[in-house]
């Protein structure tokens, strides 16, 4: 048997073709598309040189149709009667200057497409835009290093250490910040880290800091959202994984001689480690495309390249910049992945079957 | 030296409101096969678990050695354990899980895998060294985990049951290579089980437990000829039971009064007096079906189930309304379902107790 029969067999025809037709819009409409469009806009400008030529030669037939409109006036004023041959083949010429102007306009509204990688070439030739990449990339690297960091422990408790009514409340504990809108949650970390904000006010009043710290003005304030935001995704994929550790396991090693951080770095942290993947890549890529968290927290010294790509689109309205920017960021953590998966020796089976 | 004696000292322990071992004392000769026996439940799981250091006891001591444990951590314990559930870690190989106490150590890749090789080789499991643990079959897996234990060198081997998950054939051998390891190694084994038959074949001794309490320490010959308690009657090997009160007491022998008349027995403690309800057990191939020799207890009943076995043919007699079973050997009767017999046994092989807790079933 086919598997579209057993499908079909095991389903019914409309459940089945149901079945087909999702996924298949899904991968199509959804992923395959928009990217192809994408890299298709990457790859031609307009062609502004020819465009404004054009309207350089509009401009000066504008002119001469002027020109020719007082003359038409003039020689009316004159007494000229309309049958009268020189006004006559004025009038045509007129008409005719008109017409080309018009043919002209229509030109200018749909300007030449030229295909070439000249998207591209800028963003390698723009210093500014490519240190704020490389910035940016580093950037997620370090929040996700960050949040792996603080959720290994707090998945690790939470899966192994506490009790089921203690983990329970923590986990709400958790999840319900998660139930508040993200640029709510960064504007009440604005709240928080700002240069007058509750965080300083707090250490000032305590006598622990003389000045208060500029948390908004570099990379800390989102650094500091950032890992917030994100720490979600790292915990859940980490605790699924150390809850199905075997606590024997633990006490075994416990038993041959080992110590708690041989226990970690030989049983846990091995065992969790497709989790830990799934939970980097999918922080990283976060962080690498996140706008609201920079675009609030951020000062002019933290620009993020997801606000370069912002501009490109709808301050700059150039959509072919832009879509050349989106795809280098795009590929950059495709490429990314890959290095975490060879890294972490994790398969790409081992992420669908465990997590 | 390896092989160190274990002393339980008042050990207590409660989970909660639940106790689990209870003003436990005894002492764990070195060199010795000692078995804890006891239904599921019973708290022998606890007290291994409180001998390797894994739990704090409410109240009590264990010395090991003479050494007191208290405050020290497992890994600092000289005893290694073999779980139920053998533990290996699966992402390490063969090898690398026996030489994980070596690792820990700190000795260097090449000694390790080498030393590892030596500890295989001993439990008769060359060639595995470099597969995953899950490529093994169930034998070999236990093997492996008795490898690792023995890495650390241990003084006390606990083992918590870890023949349970095996088939019988399997189960059988490795009981044989178990007592064998043990011999070789001279390591104190204490083994934790729920099959008597397994303690049986193995121990030296057999500590019979059962709601947290020692009901009998003794070497297995003791334990099943000599039950001390009717809790170890019923739960070690197969008893008739038959309720009466005491009518005559004689040296050791006594008389009791039952519903199916007088029969007579050994008296198994001295704590009895006449006019006590007490239980009196026979076991089923102490019992004979038609002798023709003089017996001193003997009773009519109905066959009502006969029971193919192989060698032997268990039979069960109804007796005005009391279940008995009889086991002979295959061939001696030709008995069919619905026959009369008589049923006799000698006072010399019965066992009169106290009525105590005894297990149901």
């Amino acid at each position: 048997m086919t598997q579209w029969q057993q499908l079909l067999f095991q389903n019914g025809k409309i459940m089945a073709v149901f079945m087909v037709a999702l996924p298949a819009f899904w991968l199509v409409i959804l992923i395959v598309a928009p990217q192809l469009m994408m890299i298709d806009f990457s790859l031609w400008y307009e062609d502004n040189v020819t465009l404004e030529r054009l309207e350089r030669d509009i401009s000066q037939k504008d002119h001469h149709l002027f020109d020719l409109d007082d003359k038409i006036a003039n020689l009316m004023d004159q007494g000229l009667s309309a049958a009268d041959p020189q006004l006559v083949s004025l009038e045509q010429e007129y008409q005719l200057l008109d017409q080309e102007i018009k043919q002209l306009m229509l030109k200018t509204d749909d300007p030449p497409e030229v295909y070439s990688p000249k998207n591209y070439v800028y963003l390698a030739h723009n210093q500014l835009h490519r240190t704020i990449f490389l910035k940016t990339i580093w950037s997620s690297l370090m929040v996700t290093l960050i949040a792996m960091v603080i959720c290994y422990p707090v998945a690790y408790y939470l899966a192994q250490v506490a009790p089921k009514r203690q983990a329970t409340i923590l986990f709400l504990g958790l999840i319900i910040p998660y139930w508040i809108n993200e640029i709510l949650r960064t504007f009440a970390w604005l709240m928080l880290l700002s240069y007058n904000g509750f965080i300083n006010l707090f250490f000032t009043r305590a006598g622990l800091l003389e000045e208060p710290i500029e948390f908004l003005d570099g990379n800390t304030g989102v650094l500091i959202g950032m890992t917030y935001a994100y720490i979600l995704f790292m915990v859940f994929p980490t605790y699924n994984l150390l809850q199905t550790l075997d606590r024997n396991q633990i006490d075994a090693a416990s038993d041959l001689g080992a110590g708690w951080i041989r226990i970690h770095l030989r049983i846990a942290i091995p065992h969790a480690k497709p989790g830990l993947a799934v939970g980097a890549i999918t922080t990283f890529m976060l962080a690498a495309g996140t706008y609201a968290v920079p675009a609030i927290l951020g000062g002019p010294h933290s620009l993020w390249f997801t606000q370069i790509i912002y501009s490109w689109f709808f301050d700059g309205g150039n959509w072919n910049q832009g879509a050349a920017y989106a795809f280098v960021l795009l590929f950059l953590c495709i490429i990314f992945v890959m290095l975490m998966m060879k890294i972490f020796r994790v398969r790409f089976n081992d992420i669908t079957r465990r997590v | 030296m390896p092989g160190q004696n274990v002393e339980l000292i008042h050990i207590s322990h409660a989970f909660k409101e639940v106790t689990a071992v209870e003003d436990l004392t005894l002492t764990v000769d070195r060199k010795c096969f000692f078995s804890f026996l006891g239904p599921s439940g019973c708290g022998k799981t606890t007290l291994l678990r409180i001998i390797a250091g894994f739990i704090r006891p409410t109240r009590g001591k264990v010395l090991i050695g003479g050494k007191d444990m208290a405050g020290m951590p497992p890994n600092l314990r000289p005893t290694a354990m073999i779980f139920q559930n053998l533990a290996l870690f699966p992402l390490m190989s063969v090898w690398e899980n026996v030489a994980f106490a070596f690792e820990v150590r700190g000795m260097t890749k090449k000694n390790r895998r080498m030393r590892a090789e030596e500890l295989l080789d001993r439990v008769a499991l060359p060639d595995v060294a470099d597969k995953s643990p899950q490529e093994l079959s169930g034998g070999q897996r236990q093997r492996v985990a008795i490898a690792r234990a023995l890495a650390v060198e241990p003084e006390v081997l606990l083992l918590d049951e870890p023949l349970s998950a095996l088939d019988l054939k399997l189960r059988q051998k490795m009981i044989t290579e178990l007592r064998d390891i043990q011999r070789q190694t001279e390591v104190t084994f204490i083994y934790i089980t729920h099959d008597q038959g397994e303690a049986l074949a193995m121990s030296d001794q057999i500590a019979v437990m059962t709601e947290g309490k020692v009901q009998q320490i003794g070497t297995p010959e003791e334990i099943y000829n000599k039950p001390r308690t009717a809790f170890v009657a019923t739960f070690v090997g197969e008893n008739n039971r038959i309720q009466g009160r005491i009518t005559r007491i004689d040296h050791d022998r006594g008389e009791i009064s039952t519903s199916l008349g007088n029969l007579t027995g050994k008296l198994g403690s001295t704590d009895i007096n006449i006019g006590e309800d007490v239980l009196l057990f026979v076991r089923p191939e102490r019992c004979t079906l038609n002798s023709q020799k003089e017996i001193d207890n003997s009773i009519t009943g109905q066959i009502v189930q006969l029971d193919f076995a192989g060698p032997t043919r268990i039979c069960n007699l109804n007796v005005k309304g009391e279940l008995f079973k009889v086991v002979y050997p295959e061939g001696q009767h030709h008995f069919k379902t619905g026959d009369q017999a008589d049923l006799s046994f000698h006072s010399r092989d019965a066992l009169i107790l106290p009525q105590g807790k005894a297990v149901h079933d």
